[in-house]
C-alpha cells in the first residue's frame, strides 16, 4: 500500500468491522425471535404478505426522513445563523465550541441528500407504494415472488447499519456529497466514506430484487380481463420505473464496488496522475476520476426518475378519482412515461458540463436533456387537461396531487434552463440546483408521496386519517415550502455556492444572509408542520375514524375491490375480473358517476361491451 | 355494482386468481431473463471502465499520460487461457445436453452432464486462480505491477525477437531515451532488427533529462516519469521515491545525469495501472459468477437425486441454463476484450 503513501487511505479493519458486527447481531436478534414470538416473526419482520413489507417499507422510510430531515435542519441553521450551535447533533458529533467545521457541515448535507434519496424517496415510491398497491392493483394474491420481496426490504437493514455507521467511525464521516465524487471521495476522506458506499452497495440490491420482482407480477400475475391498457398508471409507473432500477442500478454498484477497492485495496480505478491530496502529491494514476462521473450519473440520472416516475402514476390515480374525471389521454401518459424512461438514460452528461467534458458530447447531452421537456410536457398537459372542467372534491390527496402538478411545472421549468450548457455555466453548483432538485423531489414526489399515504391509509389500516390535521399538514407544508425553496433561486441565480459551510466568507454573497434567515426560519417550520403528520398518522392507525366501506373515495382500480383492510395474506374475497379501464368517472347516467375496472358490463356505450380498453364514454357537456 | 360484491365475500380458501392470456413462460424463467439483464449492466460497468481507461491511456500517453499495461511485460499464456476459454464452452454443451436428456425423461443422463458441466467450470475457476497466483508472482496486482528494473528490461529485451514487443517495450522502458539520435554507426533500423547492444542502449542521450531542448512531449513518457511511476525496493536496494529520483537527476549536471540514472539501474519500479485494477476485478467478478454457477448447478444435481425433475418438470433445469449460458457468453466477451485485443 505505500504507493498511495500520502493520502489518507487506510482503512482501519477494525473499525470497518462494527457494521458487521452490528449486522451478525441483528441477524442473530432475527433468529432468536424466530424461535421465541414465531407468530409475531411471521406477521411483523420476517413477512412475505406484501401489504405488511410495503408498511415495513413505509415506516423505515417515515423514520429516516425524520433523520434526513434533522440533518437538513442542520445544514440550514448553519447557512442562517452561522456558528450557532445546532439542537442535539452538535453533541452528538462533538463539534467544537466555535460551532460546526467546515467537515462536519459536508457530513449533514452529504447525509442529507445519501438518506433521503436512498432511504426515504425511493424506499416510500417503490418499496412502499410499489408493494403496497401493485399486487392489489393488478389483482393478484401476492408478489411473484414473496420471498424474494421480504429480502428486498431485509437488504435494507445493512445499508441502514452501514449508513448509520458511517456517523460514529473516527474521522470525519462521510463527506463526499451523495455524488461521491473522486478524488475527495476515493482518496482524502475517512473510513465513514467506506461505509457509506458500502450502504449504497446494499441499497442497490434491495432495489434490484424489488425490480425483478415487480417486473414479474405486472406481466405474469394480472388478473383477468386486465390487459396492458387497461393498468392503473400508477401500476404503470412502477413499471417501468423497475426497468429503470433494473438496467441502471448495477451499474452504480459496479462504480461503488470499485471505489471500495480503490479506497481498500489500493487498486487506482478513479485515482489520475498528478494528484494532489493533502499537500502531496500522490505517486499513483492509471484511472480518471471522470469516469466515477459517468458511471454514477449513468445511474444517477435515471434515479431521477426513479424518484418521479411512481409518484406521476399514483398523482395520476389520486387526481382522476378525486375529480371525478377521466385521465385526459391515457395512452399518451403511458407512452410519455417510457420516453422519459428512454432518454433518462442517455442525458446523465448534463451533470457534468463542468467537469472538463469534451464541448461537443455536452452539446448532445444538451439537446437530448431538452427533448425530455416534451413527454414531460405532455403529462403536465395531460393532467391539466383532466383537471379542467372538472368536479373537484376537495380530499388531502386531491391537493396534494394538484401541489404535485403545479411544482413540478417550476421544477421542470427550472430543469430546462440547467440543460442548457451556457446556463448552466452560471448557475452550476449554486443554490440554484439545489432549488430546482428540491422543487422536484421535495414538492412534487413527496406531496405525492404525502398524498398517497392519505389516500391509500384506509386500504392499509382499515381507518381513516383525520381530515382537519390533514388539511393543516398541507397547506402548512405547502407555504413553508415556498418560504424556503422559493427564495434559493434568487440567491442561486445571484451566485451562491452550494456545499459551502460558511458561504458569507465571500464578500459578494454577505448581503444574502437575512435571505438565508428568512429560508431557514421557513424550514424549521416546515419540519415542524411534519409533526402534525406524524400524530395524525400514529392516531389515525388506532384511532382514527373507521372506514367501514371498501371504495371510501369512489375510485376505479381492483384494490378497491378489496375488504377494508384486504384478507391478510392474500388480498381478494372474490375473483376479480376486469371490463375495462381503470379511469371511467364522471358518466351522465346511471346509478354512480363512476365504473370501477370490476364492475359487470352495463348497458350501451360502455366499453367494456365493445371491448375498447379504456375509450372515453360520454361525458358532461 | 362494485358495492353489491361484498355481499359474495366470506370464502374462506383463497380462490387462485387466474390470469388470462399473461405469457406461458414461467415465473422463474421470466425472473432469471431479467436478473440476467441486470447482471448484463454490471458487467458493462465494469467493462466500460476498463475501456475508458484504455483509450484515454493510449491517447494521452503523447501527452504525458499513463502507458497502458506493455503487452510483453504481462505473464498471459494467450494458449492457456484459451483452452480455458474451450473448456468453459464445452460447460455450455453438456448444459445443453443435460436440458435435453431431462426433457427426453433421462434423469441418469441429467446427472451425468450436470456433473460434466460442473467439472468444466470447476476446472475454468481452477484455471483462473492459478493465473491470479501467476501473475500476483509476476508482481502484478491489484495495485499496479513491478516494473523490471533497467538490467532486467535490458536482458529481455536482447531476449525478445518480435518487432512490435521490442517498439512497445521501447517506448515504455526506454522513453527516457532518444531512439532517434542513435549513437554513431547504429540506426534506428539496427534497433528494430536486434542489432543494438546493451552499451548502444546506454550510449542513446537521456532526453527526459535533458530541458535544454525544450520538446516537453519528448521529455514526458519517461521511466522515472514522477507522476507515473513509484520505485519499490528490491532486496538489495533501498526505496526511493519516484520524486526524489527526479530530483536528483535535475540536481546533477547535464552531463552527469545518465551516470545518477545508471546509479538506480538495478531498482525496480512500481507502477498503478488501468489495466491491473480492471483486470482483476473483470476477471475477479467473471470467476465468481462461476464459482456461484457451480454451487447452483451442484445444489441440481442434488435435488435430481431426490427426484425433483421429470420430462414434465425441467423448468429448474431450463433456468440454471440459462445462467450458466449467459456466464459463458459473457466470457468469451471478455476474452475477447482483455487477452485478444487487450
Amino acid at each position: 500500500m505505500f504507493l498511495l503513501e500520502g493520502t489518507s487511505v487506510t482503512t482501519d479493519f477494525s473499525v470497518t468491522l462494527l457494521p458487521w458486527k452490528l449486522i451478525l447481531g441483528l441477524a442473530a436478534i432475527m433468529a432468536i425471535l424466530r424461535f421465541a414470538v414465531p407468530s409475531f416473526y411471521r406477521k411483523y419482520l420476517w413477512s412475505h404478505d406484501h401489504k405488511m413489507i410495503g408498511k415495513q417499507f413505509m415506516l423505515s422510510g417515515l423514520l429516516w426522513a425524520v433523520v434526513g430531515g434533522a440533518l437538513a435542519l442542520a445544514v440550514r441553521q448553519q447557512l442562517g445563523f452561522p456558528g450557532s450551535k445546532v439542537p442535539i447533533i452538535h453533541d452528538l458529533m462533538k463539534w467544537p465550541d466555535s460551532g460546526m467545521p467546515g467537515e462536519g457541515y459536508n457530513v449533514m448535507f452529504t447525509m442529507h441528500a445519501s438518506i433521503m434519496i436512498f432511504f426515504v424517496i425511493i424506499p416510500l415510491l417503490v418499496g412502499a407504494f410499489g408493494n403496497f398497491v401493485v399486487p392489489l392493483q393488478i389483482g393478484a394474491q401476492d408478489m411473484a415472488f414473496p420471498f424474494l420481496n421480504a429480502l428486498s426490504f431485509w437488504l435494507m437493514w445493512p445499508a441502514f447499519i452501514f449508513m448509520g455507521c458511517a456517523f460514529v467511525v473516527p474521522g470525519d464521516g462521510a463527506g463526499g456529497g451523495w455524488t461521491g465524487y473522486p478524488p475527495l471521495a476515493n482518496m482524502a476522506l475517512g473510513d465513514g466514506q467506506t461505509l457509506w458506499c458500502m450502504g449504497v452497495w446494499f441499497v442497490g440490491w434491495s432495489s434490484i430484487c424489488g425490480a425483478v420482482n415487480y417486473i414479474t407480477t405486472i406481466v405474469k400475475m394480472r388478473a383477468k380481463g386486465l390487459t396492458f391498457f387497461r393498468l392503473p398508471l400508477t401500476v404503470w409507473s412502477i413499471f417501468i420505473t423497475s426497468i429503470l432500477v433494473l438496467c441502471a442500478t448495477p451499474v452504480l454498484g459496479s462504480a461503488v464496488t470499485m471505489m471500495i477497492a480503490d479506497r481498500t485495496l489500493g487498486s487506482s480505478f478513479f485515482v489520475a496522475a498528478g494528484r494532489w491530496v493533502g499537500n502531496d502529491q500522490v505517486a499513483g494514476g492509471g484511472g480518471q476520476s471522470i469516469l466515477w462521473q459517468h458511471l454514477f450519473w449513468f445511474y444517477s440520472h435515471p434515479a431521477v426518475y426513479i424518484m418521479v416516475l411512481p409518484a406521476m402514476g399514483m398523482v395520476s390515480d389520486m387526481m382522476a378519482a378525486g375529480v371525478r374525471k377521466s385521465i385526459f389521454g391515457y395512452r399518451p401518459m403511458v407512452y410519455s412515461m417510457a420516453g422519459i424512461a428512454f432518454l433518462g438514460f442517455i442525458v446523465w452528461g448534463h451533470h457534468m458540463f463542468q467537469s472538463g467534458m469534451n464541448p461537443a458530447l455536452g452539446r448532445t447531452f444538451m439537446i437530448a436533456t431538452m427533448m425530455i421537456a416534451l413527454p414531460s410536457a405532455v403529462k403536465t398537459f395531460n393532467w391539466l387537461g383532466t383537471l379542467y372542467r372538472s368536479q373537484m372534491k376537495f380530499d388531502v390527496h386531491t391537493l396534494c396531487a394538484l401541489a404535485f402538478v403545479s411544482m413540478w411545472i417550476i421544477g421542470g421549468l427550472s430543469g430546462i434552463f440547467m440543460a442548457a450548457t451556457p446556463v448552466d455555466i452560471q448557475i452550476h453548483d449554486t443554490y440554484a440546483i439545489v432549488a430546482h432538485i428540491h422543487y422536484v423531489v421535495f414538492g412534487a414526489t413527496l406531496f405525492a408521496v404525502f398524498g398517497g399515504i392519505y389516500y391509500w391509509f384506509p386500504k392499509m389500516f382499515g381507518r381513516f386519517m383525520d381530515k382537519k390535521l390533514g388539511m393543516a399538514h398541507f397547506f402548512l407544508t405547502f407555504i413553508f415550502f415556498q418560504g424556503t425553496f422559493f427564495p434559493m433561486h434568487i440567491v442561486g441565480s445571484r451566485g451562491m455556492l452550494r456545499r459551502t459551510q460558511d458561504p458569507y466568507w465571500y464578500g459578494d454573497l454577505q448581503g444574502m444572509l437575512p435571505i438565508n434567515k428568512f429560508m431557514t426560519i421557513c424550514a424549521f417550520l416546515l419540519g415542524g408542520a411534519q409533526i402534525i403528520l406524524a400524530i395524525n398518522f400514529f392516531w389515525s392507525m388506532y384511532k382514527g375514524k373507521k372506514c367501514e366501506e371498501r371504495n371510501p373515495w369512489k375510485a376505479n382500480s381492483l384494490e378497491w375491490n378489496t375488504p377494508t383492510p384486504p384478507v391478510d395474506h392474500g388480498n381478494f374475497d372474490l375473483i376479480p375480473q376486469v371490463y375495462r379501464g381503470p379511469y371511467e368517472y364522471g358518466l351522465p347516467d346511471g346509478p354512480t358517476d363512476h365504473l370501477t375496472q370490476f364492475d359487470p358490463p352495463v348497458g350501451k356505450g360502455d366499453a367494456a361491451k365493445h371491448g375498447a380498453p379504456n375509450q372515453a364514454t360520454p361525458r358532461h357537456a | 355494482m362494485a358495492h353489491d360484491h361484498a355481499a359474495h365475500g366470506g370464502h374462506h380458501a383463497l380462490p387462485h386468481i387466474p390470469s388470462e392470456g399473461n405469457f406461458d413462460f414461467t415465473n422463474g424463467k421470466f425472473a432469471m431473463w431479467l436478473f440476467l439483464i441486470s447482471d448484463a449492466m454490471a458487467f458493462i460497468g465494469f467493462l466500460g471502465a476498463y475501456m475508458v481507461l484504455r483509450m484515454t491511456a493510449l491517447s494521452s500517453a503523447v501527452d504525458g499520460g499513463l502507458p497502458w499495461q506493455p503487452t510483453w511485460m504481462l505473464p498471459m499464456d494467450l494458449i492457456l487461457t484459451g483452452i480455458n476459454t474451450f473448456v468453459l464452452i464445452c460447460s455450455s454443451v453438456t448444459m445443453v445436453k443435460a436440458l435435453a436428456a431431462i426433457q427426453d425423461g433421462n434423469v441418469q443422463k441429467l446427472r451425468l452432464f450436470l456433473a460434466g458441466t460442473m467439472l468444466g467450470g470447476a476446472a475454468f475457476v481452477g484455471f483462473q486462480v492459478w493465473e491470479w497466483n501467476h501473475f500476483i508472482h509476476a508482481g502484478i496486482t491489484m495495485q499496479g505491477l513491478v516494473v523490471p528494473s533497467l538490467d532486467e528490461a535490458m536482458e529481455n529485451a536482447l531476449k525478445v525477437d518480435q518487432h512490435a514487443n521490442k517498439l512497445a517495450m521501447a517506448k515504455t522502458l526506454f522513453g527516457g531515451r532518444d531512439l532517434k539520435q542513435p549513437p554513431e554507426g547504429k540506426t534506428l533500423a539496427d534497433f528494430e532488427s536486434g542489432k543494438f547492444s546493451e552499451a548502444d542502449y546506454l550510449a542513446l542521450p537521456l532526453i527526459m533529462v535533458d530541458p535544454e531542448k525544450g520538446d516537453k512531449r519528448a521529455a514526458q513518457p519517461g521511466v522515472i516519469h514522477h507522476n507515473t511511476y513509484a520505485v519499490a525496493p528490491t532486496k538489495k536496494q533501498p526505496l526511493i521515491q519516484p520524486r526524489e529520483l527526479q530530483a536528483e537527476i535535475e540536481d546533477a549536471e547535464p552531463g552527469d545525469r545518465a551516470a545518477v540514472l545508471e546509479k538506480h539501474r538495478s531498482l525496480r519500479a512500481k507502477v498503478t495501472s488501468g489495466f491491473s485494477s480492471t483486470f482483476f476485478v473483470l476477471t475477479g467478478f467473471h470467476g465468481f459468477h462461476v464459482f456461484i454457477g457451480v454451487i447452483y448447478l451442484g445444489i441440481i444435481l442434488l435435488r435430481s437425486f431426490k427426484g425433483a425433475y421429470s420430462r414434465e418438470n425441467s423448468s429448474s433445469v431450463e433456468i440454471v441454463g440459462l445462467y450458466w449460458h449467459f456466464v459463458d457468453l459473457v466470457w468469451v466477451l471478455l476474452f475477447m476484450v482483455i487477452y485478444l485485443i487487450l
